[in-house]
């Protein structure tokens, strides 16, 4: 006991990380006890995603409309800086849903995979590297809409496309369909 | 009350390891007894091997070389248990799930080979611990510290996958995944410890690994159960106003992709 009391940081750093892995593992072990209740799917939602209700996005990120503005008799920047503050809260709440419906479609599409009765390889991966895809260029529009707050110069500033967000939930949606066909054709 | 001088590390030490035994021990019986013992028989075998390795380590003459014999014969022994009751770990959990067999196996392989990489970086702290007076007993332990660490992490890559599609695991499955993960984590943070403060804290750190492992085996005691036949849990089920929706829409895809481009 002494040759441990002897060395209290490294018996606390121990004890500290074993905690957290402690925590870690409890809550997996959590999850996957309550994975057996059917994950809430708004069915309605999934089968309401639409890809056009996000066509403005390209729009709200794009700088053709803050061009427009500029050339416009009368402008002044903090109309511009005004401007473009609403149009960052705007794509704000857009990219929300987007994130929240890509979520649930792709949920769904992972459960839908998991029950396949043939293994589907070729398909988890897409979904694991749709879903990394996603993800990343989520983090990327969100950052470039944070350093817009910012007073960088506007090279920096490079306008994102959102459109492989869109893609990627549409692309979810699809294999959803497809997946469900098969499993209904498999019943009959 | 207990007379002064009874209540010493090694005797709470061989009191737990007497609990283990027992526990262990009924606990294959049990699982051998009520047919979960055919499906889990790598746990199965490990119990009864462990419990009755401790029962013969209680008849050997200590500090001989016949102890350190047997000792360094069943530590091999005792590694590849390890691997084969993680191995055991991921078959009960993909079994009901073939549709991400493969996936499954991928990313197995890959968190294994993940896994050593992290460990082997790890250990540079064990080996980086002042001279050690036994050094082929602290090569030993660094070697267990480095198999258990690997499993540990190869159990959290599992365990990662497993919550991602959400899997529906077996209670038994279940218990076994975070049984195992307990265990492995124990072992490896505890062997760390030995291995950075020396063998003076052995006595104290060996207490504790019998209270987990005792801990960890009375929970799967309690906890495993005969298991249902045939598929586990509920499967997504889509309703069927919007089944016909999806089909409809998938004919309608369909069209457009039977017309071609251009027409």
């Amino acid at each position: 006991m002494q040759a441990l009391l002897a060395h209290p940081n490294v018996v606390a750093a121990v004890v500290a990380l074993a905690a957290l892995l402690l925590a870690a593992a409890v809550w997996g072990h959590r999850r996957l006890r309550t994975a057996h209740v059917q994950p809430h799917i708004d069915w309605k939602a999934v089968q309401s995603f639409n890809g056009e209700y996000y066509r403005p996005l390209e729009r709200i990120l794009g700088e053709d409309d803050y061009c427009f503005l500029q050339r416009l008799p009368g402008y002044q920047p903090e109309i511009g800086e005004e401007f473009r503050k609403q149009r960052r809260k705007i794509a704000s709440r857009y990219l929300d849903r987007l994130e929240r419906e890509f979520h649930q479609l792709h949920l769904l599409a992972r459960a839908l995979v998991r029950d396949q009765e043939r293994d589907r390889p070729e398909l988890a991966v897409a979904l694991v590297r749709s879903d990394a895809e996603f993800r990343w260029n989520l983090w990327k529009v969100r950052l470039q809409l944070s350093l817009a707050a910012l007073p960088l110069p506007e090279s920096v500033l490079r306008p994102v496309s959102p459109r492989g967000l869109v893609d990627a939930a549409l692309w979810t949606q699809a294999q959803i369909w497809l997946l469900h066909a098969q499993a209904a054709t498999t019943a009959a | 009350m207990l007379p002064d001088g009874l209540w010493t590390w090694a005797n709470l030490s061989r009191l737990l390891e007497g609990c283990y035994v027992a526990v262990s021990l009924a606990l294959a019986a049990r699982l051998l007894r009520n047919g979960i013992g055919r499906r889990y028989w790598v746990l199965t075998a490990f119990l009864a091997f462990s419990g009755l390795t401790l029962i013969g380590f209680y008849f050997l003459p200590r500090r001989t070389n016949l102890y350190a014999q047997v000792y360094f014969v069943l530590v091999p022994l005792n590694w590849c248990f390890y691997f084969a009751l993680a191995y055991e770990a991921y078959r009960r959990s993909l079994e009901d799930h073939p549709g991400i067999a493969t996936a499954g196996r991928w990313v197995v392989s890959g968190g294994l080979l993940l896994s050593l990489l992290v460990t082997a970086v790890t250990l540079l702290a064990d080996l980086s611990a002042g001279s050690q007076s036994f050094p082929v007993l602290f090569a030993v332990h660094v070697a267990e510290r480095a198999v258990a660490t690997t499993i540990t992490l190869l159990m959290a890559v599992l365990t990662g996958f497993l919550l991602y599609f959400p899997v529906l695991l077996r209670r038994n499955s279940l218990m076994l995944v975070t049984g195992l993960t307990l265990y492995f984590l124990g072992k490896a943070l505890l062997l760390l410890l030995r291995n950075l403060l020396g063998p003076a804290t052995v006595e104290v750190l060996s207490t504790v690994n019998q209270g987990v492992n005792l801990a960890i085996v009375s929970m799967w005691f309690v906890r495993f159960a005969p298991e249902i036949t045939g598929q586990v849990g509920r499967r997504i089920s889509i309703p069927s106003e919007q089944a016909e929706e999806m089909l409809r829409r998938l004919g309608r895809l369909n069209e457009v992709l039977t017309r071609g481009p251009g027409q």
